[in-house]
């Protein structure tokens, strides 16, 4: 009976919204503080889950609710790496929220765990039932984290959020019941449901699934809304939006391929290799646009859409070292996402500052923060020791292997091995400045009058900035940020920590 | 024989550590003095313990931390990676003392001498790595760690400088990179301690282009032209700094790096065979001779040791191609290549050193307006003509040595052109430095003011001992390296140790 475990990491966070929804008469702030506990609990249970899973327990466990299916819940490797993902990082960003959210604590609190609530759904279903059920959760309580401002700007992303997402779980729905119509299965956990290998329509099938992961992904060309939605979101909701949930989309997709459908049918042209052109695009692209943006949050959003280019390209080349690289990227990225947004959250909280031209000598007012800033952006720049080193080292590794395999003909090879290197040099370019801006540079335009000719740059911003104060946040905020951005070092310097679980993941499938 | 050991990690370790203690409490100036110093002599002393070692053939391994698959930390000191380090050691040495003077009056002392812990670091970390992951990754420290050492002085010219600098040496790393991973995917190895992973069987034409690759991700570094733009433009960072990247550790990495590519990764048989060493060598001979004619035109007194640099570092590129044309190699002219890492090291230290102290004393930074010099700064031009003596590579002093070896490499291997290169660089040499010289001590002063103004000042020292000691020992190391260059525990007598091992006996 170990198998019902499996349902608690839902039931956690679900117990905890209604709570915090209670304790709204009491005080907000003994609500955020349960927020944080509850997600540290779900957290627990994860790590819980995971211990058994590695001590040889089943979990799996449905419900007969007199359909024809079942509402069906398993775990394997994949789904229990996804949920310490998800559950770390959302631990993390509660216990800054405690702090960060100002206003409309109760609905931001609640609906956070009711989004973890949908994540941990999505990675737990067994079948497209379950799935697609958690589904439009994840959708509606994500989309109120957007709007969490009220702004006129917010509504209208959230809504446009809301809307675009109901048009992908739209695709996933009606192609999961003709799946079902054809085959007689909608399981997701298996290895290739048989009957799609020769069926006509299965192109379609794929694309149709796809694109409805892709949607919450961000994947190009259905990208628009999430530099729109990120950065209007409170910024520990960014965090998590960037940092976690796109990835709902990107194991979506690795599902669609390796369980749905299986590698041998997705293994053609106008399948698997042009998924992998679109997610190698989306890498590129997303950080050509970065390098235009003048805001921080909306460069850090156009940066996601690139970074979840590396995870679908890793998923799509169809190699095990491939999937391993994009695996592992889920977890680099939400760690470097992560601290940069909630990096952000902090200039923001602080110093009320938006803009990139505006960060000129920061770091001199938040040295700890910045610090966590940059080891994160040296990571995704893709340096080693950190970990973004290594999502690279093996995706790269994983389209030489594709080519041995003869997946991938000897020149797409070599072109992705390139694309990924270029797209690390792209990452400088807008990442390099920042941290030169932070670190480095001078004061802005007003305070520079005086000082500019007669002294160089350096000196007299440190003075402008230290006379303006360190603005060091309590630790409640800066904690979080410091764990996961020294997180990138120490798990790059140890990535054969997260590495032996992902290539239990890469098992099943290869 | 391999022996694990700790040695290899304490200079490395020792760097790191006192770049982490100087950000911490760097403020104060006694313990970023002595944090740095501390550190330097430390390991200085870490690197001469293993002479004994190395000369007797012993090759120090440790095993740091693995990461999985062919990436592992792993630091293994042969001879070619002990002499960069030792050399890189010994300038750490002398420089630190001289910066500890020169930067008196510079502002962000704390993160100048932070980061150049930090660079010192690095560089250790690319003489011992074992393999080419811990070589790219102390490779790209050692280009961000500098960031903050070019762009000291933060004015708009620095920040630009700042930006060519990073462009071209992460672009740089970028190809390495590309080039690492294909190597791994064919060769399956990622080691450095053979005398080459790759054979003529893994595809000529797939060799040639990887070859490239890291030609032009090392020879960025090495200045190799036409990669060269960011190294004059870097003039603008302090003179210690200078200093730190063309003898110490950056273009020094750059043409070590050139040297482990040819040698460790591709070998002299492959090489050899394919006919690179010949492509190799004319492009070092290129940049030879064109830097220097460049050189000839630069007014800037740092800008002309610049390209004087540029030139001399491609005496290695060069020495390195020669040292594999042909089927067998020329092993000479590869002792030549190597032992010029430390020769150029210790000359142009001395003459970036003595311009550090020009400019400090009398403000002066263009040649033309160096007229009698030499009245008020006699040691100090002694010291600078005899640097300029050796890049020229006359008797007895440490660049004649490596001429030597490097001509008769050249013939070695058939290839006698490359002697003529050799020449025709010595003789531009003397055109750009020799006027120098002439300048200092037998023209006068322009004018009155000037004649008072380079009057010997009385009651003191022509400039702080700390500036002066650093400068008269390199040139004493000048004469050293020279007389008594196949001296055993000398760089020549390790280089010949690396040679051995890398064209088999």
């Amino acid at each position: 009976m170990e198998g019902i475990l499996v349902l608690l990491p839902i039931i956690i966070p679900l117990v905890g919204a209604a709570v915090v929804a209670l304790l709204k008469r009491v005080s907000e702030k003994i609500g955020s503080v349960v927020t944080a506990v509850f997600s540290g609990l779900t957290l627990a249970a994860a790590i819980w889950l995971a211990s058994l899973f590695y001590g040889g327990a089943d979990l799996s466990y449905s419900f007969d609710v007199g359909l024809p299916f079942d509402l069906a819940f398993g775990l394997d490797a994949l789904g229990i790496f996804m949920g310490l993902v998800s559950t770390g990082l959302w631990f993390l960003a509660s216990v800054y929220s405690i702090e960060y959210i100002h206003e409309r604590r109760t609905m931001f609190n609640s609906f956070l765990l009711l989004s973890l609530y949908g994540m941990l759904g999505i990675t737990t279903a067994a079948n497209f039932y379950t799935l697609l059920f958690f589904f439009e959760v994840f959708s509606v309580a994500s989309a109120v984290l957007v709007i969490h401002e009220m702004t006129p700007e917010a509504n209208r992303a959230g809504f446009q959020y809301l809307i675009i997402s109901v048009v992908g779980s739209a695709a996933v729905i009606f192609t999961a019941a003709a799946i079902y119509a054809e085959t007689g299965s909608i399981d997701l956990l298996g290895q290739g449901i048989p009957g799609l290998a020769d069926h006509p329509l299965t192109p379609l099938f794929f694309w149709l699934l796809i694109g409805g992961f892709a949607i919450k992904a961000g994947l190009f060309p259905v990208h628009m809304w999430l530099p729109v939605a990120h950065p209007i979101a409170p910024s520990s909701a960014s965090a998590l939006l960037s940092g976690v949930m796109i990835k709902a989309g990107a194991y979506g997709i690795i599902r669609v391929i390796y369980g749905v459908f299986g590698m041998s049918v997705v293994n053609t042209p106008a399948m698997g290799t042009l998924l992998m052109w679109l997610a190698v695009f989306t890498m590129i692209f997303g950080s050509i646009l970065a390098i235009a943006q003048t805001e921080l949050k909306r460069l850090l959003a156009y940066s996601s859409i690139a970074q979840i280019g590396y995870v679908i390209l890793g998923a799509s080349m169809l190699s095990g070292v491939g999937l391993s690289g994009g695996v592992l990227h889920i977890l680099g990225h939400a760690l470097m996402k992560g601290t940069l947004f909630l990096a952000a959250g902090i200039i923001i909280h602080q110093t009320g500052l938006r803009n990139l031209s505006d960060l000129e000598g920061i770091a001199k007012r938040l040295p700890l923060t910045m610090t966590a800033f940059t080891l994160a952006a040296v990571s995704m720049i893709g340096i080693p020791p950190f970990i973004g080193f290594f999502s690279k080292w093996y995706l790269a590794l994983g389209a030489l292997q594709a080519k041995d395999a003869g997946i991938m003909s000897q020149w797409a090879a070599y072109g992705v091995v390139g694309a990924i290197i270029f797209s690390g040099l792209l990452n400088i370019v807008y990442y390099a400045p920042i941290l030169i801006r932070a670190w480095f540079g001078g004061p802005s335009a007003e305070t520079a009058h005086g000082h500019e000719d007669s002294h160089g740059h350096g000196e007299a911003s440190g003075k402008a900035a230290e006379a303006a104060g360190r603005a060091e946040p309590s630790w409640l905020m800066l904690a979080p940020v410091m764990v996961l951005g020294f997180g990138t070092l120490l798990l790059g310097l140890y990535v054969r920590v997260p590495y032996q679980l992902i290539s239990d993941v890469v098992k099943i499938y290869f | 024989m391999e022996v694990t050991s700790i040695q290899p990690i304490i200079p490395i370790a020792v760097a790191g550590l006192a770049g982490i203690l100087i950000l911490v409490n760097g403020d104060k100036a006694f313990f970023r003095n002595l944090w740095g110093t501390a550190a330097s002599i430390i390991a200085f002393l870490a690197i001469l313990s293993m002479l004994p070692g190395v000369l007797d053939g012993k090759v120090y391994t440790y095993e740091l931390l693995r990461f999985g698959g062919p990436l592992d930390l792993t630091f293994r000191v042969d001879a070619l990676g002990y002499l960069f380090s030792m050399v890189s050691s010994s300038m750490w040495l002398l420089v630190n003392v001289y910066t500890i003077g020169y930067m008196e009056h510079e502002h962000q002392k704390k993160r100048f001498f932070a980061f150049f812990s930090l660079s010192l670091f690095a560089a250790f970390g690319i003489a011992y790595a074992e393999n080419l992951f811990a070589f790219f990754l102390f490779y790209e420290a050692l280009s961000i760690f500098t960031y903050p050492l070019v762009i000291h002085a933060g004015t708009k010219e620095a920040m630009k400088a700042g930006s060519k600098y990073m462009i071209y040496t992460l672009g740089g790393g970028g190809l390495l990179l590309i080039g690492i991973i294909v190597t791994y995917f064919v060769t399956g190895t990622l080691t450095l301690s053979e005398p080459g992973i790759f054979s003529v069987n893994d595809g000529a034409e797939l060799i040639k282009v990887l070859f490239f690759m890291y030609l032009i991700g090392t020879g960025v570094k090495a200045g190799v032209m036409p990669l060269h733009h960011w190294l004059p433009a870097a003039m603008v960072a302090p003179t210690p700094v200078s200093t730190l990247l063309h003898a110490v550790a950056v273009v020094k990495a750059g043409a070590f790096g050139v040297l482990r590519v040819v040698y460790s990764v591709f070998g002299v048989d492959v090489l050899g065979e394919l006919g690179l060493g010949w492509v190799l060598a004319f492009i070092g001979a290129f940049t030879v001779i064109v830097a220097s004619t460049i050189a000839i035109r630069q007014d800037n007194l740092k800008r002309r040791l610049a390209y004087s640099t540029i030139s001399q570092l491609s005496y290695i590129v060069m020495g390195a191609g020669i040292g594999v044309i042909g089927a067998v190699g020329a092993p000479l002219a590869a002792i030549g290549a190597m032992t010029h890492i430390a020769n150029h090291a210790f000359t142009k230290g001395t003459l970036f050193m003595c311009a550090g102290i020009i400019a400090e004393e009398t403000g002066k930074k263009n040649i033309s307006q160096l007229n009698g010099i030499g009245r008020r700064l006699p040691l100090t031009m002694t010291a600078f003509t005899i640097g300029a003596f050796g890049m020229i590579g006359l008797p007895p002093l440490a660049g004649f040595a490596t001429k030597w070896w490097l001509g008769i490499g050249a013939g070695e291997a058939g290839a006698p052109i490359f002697m003529a290169v050799l020449v025709g660089s010595s003789i531009l040499n003397s055109i750009y430095f020799l006027p120098i010289c002439y300048r200092a001590f037998f023209m006068k002063p322009d004018g009155e003011v000037e004649e008072k103004a380079l009057q010997r000042p009385r009651n003191r020292p022509e400039t702080a001992y700390t500036m002066l000691v650093p400068i008269m020992t390199t040139t004493v190391i000048c004469f050293i390296l020279g007389i008594f260059a196949t001296f055993p525990g000398l760089p020549m007598s390790v280089a010949k140790l690396a040679t051995t091992f890398l064209f088999g006996g």
